[in-house]
């Protein structure tokens, strides 16, 4: 179902990309111009994802209960740690997504926040001082 | 003696200490990656690009260090196979098969000897014919024209998900949804801004070490995630540290039967050192399994696929430098870096930058000396890593790839798409698309259809200069006659049991 579903959408996006790359005009000086190529694209595109929505051939099963919270966990974990990087900075966005990936890995709670606690620093010491690229220490919302 | 004088040069390239030192961390890192149950080659490469650009490296010493790693996953990925009977990335699956009866058996050291002679066997075999060929390929290829080169791109992408058995269709989709990801950005020949959706950060598309370790890196955490970690075995001990010399001179044979079987498979695009490995295996069965040994412990079943798979990465490596066309998904993360830091690979490469062509050949030569030497006697080493758990390793092992991206661009729209790629790779996964087109897709997209406009632009838009050249023709000849093959080899043997594993190559 879900290979289907995926089909359905990548034959959506090709479409759309059809679409779009028909607007493009064609410029004197350059025979194909910016729309050619993509159109050679967009027809195999439509015609493979056609062919996976009818035949949506072999796919592993997903993760399911339990299991699919956790993956949902550690996608969003991702995103806090993207969003509050520039917020609260680098010390305290790391430490929390490394801590809270240990402890979706079966860590003990303790042991999770210990590592966050000690890779965040080590890291900030690796890239901003060793190696002289600068991360936002603390953010917006503290500093 | 040509190639002996550019191989000296290249020694002086390799032996300076930054390279050397290099070197060492890449087999170390390499062997430990390998050696790790979840991270393999692919990963193991495209966690340390952003390192590499961190660390402010030349693309010389880059490339010195990702081939090393790649070396050394091929190395490390015996060592849990053998012990612990997981294979530590996928070509070492099947090393299991020999390596773990033997090592229950109280022969797990005499295993372990053998795998990293075999190993070395074959990576050095696989040096040398990349010393031999890479330059004559290259010098061919000169003579490629636009044309030949848009014929040699259809070849690699219709090549690419054939030989792995998996399903041509969607080998053929995942290529092109890369070579239309490769489309988002600034037309380079006029300007026009193509599907960035009025973004300012897609003008200049996306960038392929982001896509890279979204795809790889951030999917296998998923992947990771889909079980419950359980508490790792401890594993067999090992008793002596020096291999028995009997039990090695027996395998001889097989290194070699399967170094040159590896080779071959690291050559053709697309099969890469998991190919190598189960067809050295199954070859070297056929060959010399008279008493039906195999399976139960014998060490030539170890022998062959790890001497295959070592030499299978050597091969792959050719196309690479040769042509500019990966052979692999390794291989096509290493040349992503190298087009991030403005090398242009391709058969000009061998002129225009021959100090990284052949130091980094010469760096191969060393790497073996110094893997054997980290995996024979000190193999201790690794088998006390092995037991740091995972949720300690894996979190950190993320942050540092993340913290990576984000400190090359320090933008934050990267890290989504990176997040973003990593979801659309694990997805894919799941559904047996093979990311290695989609990658090579991306990777070769902007030439693809340069050399498209080029061809058009000489011959005043006719097309028929498309099949005008013998270059072309014989080309596409060859990429009917593969696409031909692929399709018999899956209408004859059933699909591999876990497609999904595939992209570890």
């Amino acid at each position: 179902m879900i290979g289907r579903l995926f089909g359905a959408a990548i034959f959506v996006i090709a479409a759309i990309y059809l679409n779009a790359a028909l607007t493009y005009e064609v410029t004197f000086g350059d025979p194909l111009g910016p729309r050619a190529f993509p159109l050679m694209l967009a027809v195999p595109a439509l015609l493979g994802s056609a062919s996976l929505v009818a035949f949506p051939g072999t796919a592993q099963d997903f993760a399911v209960g339990s299991r699919l919270l956790v993956q949902a966990g550690a996608v969003l974990c991702f995103f806090a740690f993207v969003f509050l990087l520039p917020r609260l900075g680098f010390l305290v966005a790391t430490a929390g997504m490394v801590a809270a990936l240990a402890m979706l890995m079966q860590a003990r709670p303790a042991a999770a926040i210990a590592l966050g606690g000690v890779a965040a620093p080590a890291l900030w010491l690796l890239f901003d001082r060793a190696l002289d690229l600068p991360l936002p220490l603390l953010g917006d919302w503290i500093g | 003696m040509d190639i002996f004088s550019h191989l000296l040069g290249g020694l002086g390239v390799a032996l300076m200490p930054l390279n050397l030192a290099l070197l060492l961390l890449g087999c170390f890192a390499g062997t430990l990656i390998g050696a790790l149950p979840g991270l393999g080659p692919v990963n193991g490469v495209a966690i340390l690009i952003p390192l590499t650009f961190a660390f402010g490296l030349d693309a010389t010493s880059s490339i010195i260090l990702l081939s090393s790693v790649y070396y050394g996953c091929m190395y490390g990925g015996r060592i849990s196979a053998i012990l612990l009977n997981i294979p530590g990335d996928e070509p070492a699956m099947m090393t299991t098969l020999d390596g773990y009866p033997m090592a229950l058996a109280g022969k797990a050291s005499e295993a372990l000897a053998v795998s990293a002679v075999a190993s070395f066997i074959g990576a050095t075999i696989a040096t040398t014919g990349l010393t031999l060929f890479a330059p004559l390929l290259a010098q061919a290829a000169i003579y490629f024209g636009p044309a030949d080169y848009f014929a040699l791109y259809i070849m690699a992408f219709a090549t690419i998900g054939g030989l792995m058995g998996v399903d041509l269709r969607k080998a053929l989709l995942s290529a092109v949804m890369g070579l239309m990801i490769a489309t988002i950005g600034l037309d380079p020949a006029t300007g026009v801004a193509r599907f960035t959706m009025g973004s300012y950060e897609l003008f200049d598309g996306f960038d392929l070490i982001v896509a890279m370790v979204g795809l790889f890196a951030i999917s296998e955490v998923l992947v990771l995630l889909e079980h419950r970690m359980s508490d790792k075995k401890d594993g067999l001990k090992i008793t002596r540290l020096l291999p028995d010399w009997a039990t090695l001179r027996s395998t001889l044979g097989a290194c070699f039967r399967g170094s040159g079987v590896g080779f071959i498979a690291g050559i053709l695009p697309g099969a890469g050192a998991s190919l190598g490995a189960v067809m050295s295996y199954s070859m070297e069965k056929q060959f010399s399994d008279r008493q039906g040994t195999f399976g139960k412990g014998d060490p030539r079943g170890i022998a062959a696929p790890e001497a295959g798979n070592n030499a299978a990465s050597g091969g792959a490596l050719i196309p690479m430098l040769a042509l500019g066309v990966p052979g692999s998904g390794t291989t096509a993360v290493m040349l992503a870096m190298l087009v991030s830091l403005n090398v242009q690979p391709g058969p000009l490469l061998f002129e225009r930058s021959p100090d990284l062509v052949w130091g980094l050949v010469a760096a191969l030569y060393l790497a073996n000396v110094m893997l054997l030497i980290l995996n024979v006697p000190m193999i201790g080493i690794f088998t006390t890593i092995l037991r740091v758990p995972n949720w300690a390793l894996m979190p950190v092992v993320v942050a540092v790839s993340v913290v990576g991206v984000y400190s090359l661009s320090r933008s934050v729209f990267d890290l989504y798409m990176l997040l973003g790629f990593g979801m659309l790779g694990y997805l894919m996964r799941k559904l047996d698309l093979s990311l290695v087109p989609l990658v090579l897709g991306l990777l070769l997209g902007n030439d693809m259809e340069n050399n498209l406009r080029r061809a058009l632009s000489i011959s005043a838009g006719d097309w028929s200069v498309f099949v005008r050249s013998p270059i072309s023709i014989s080309l596409y000849c060859l990429t009917a006659l593969f696409l031909a093959f692929s399709v018999w080899m899956s209408l004859r043997t059933p699909r591999p049991a876990t497609p999904e594993l595939q992209e570890n190559k």
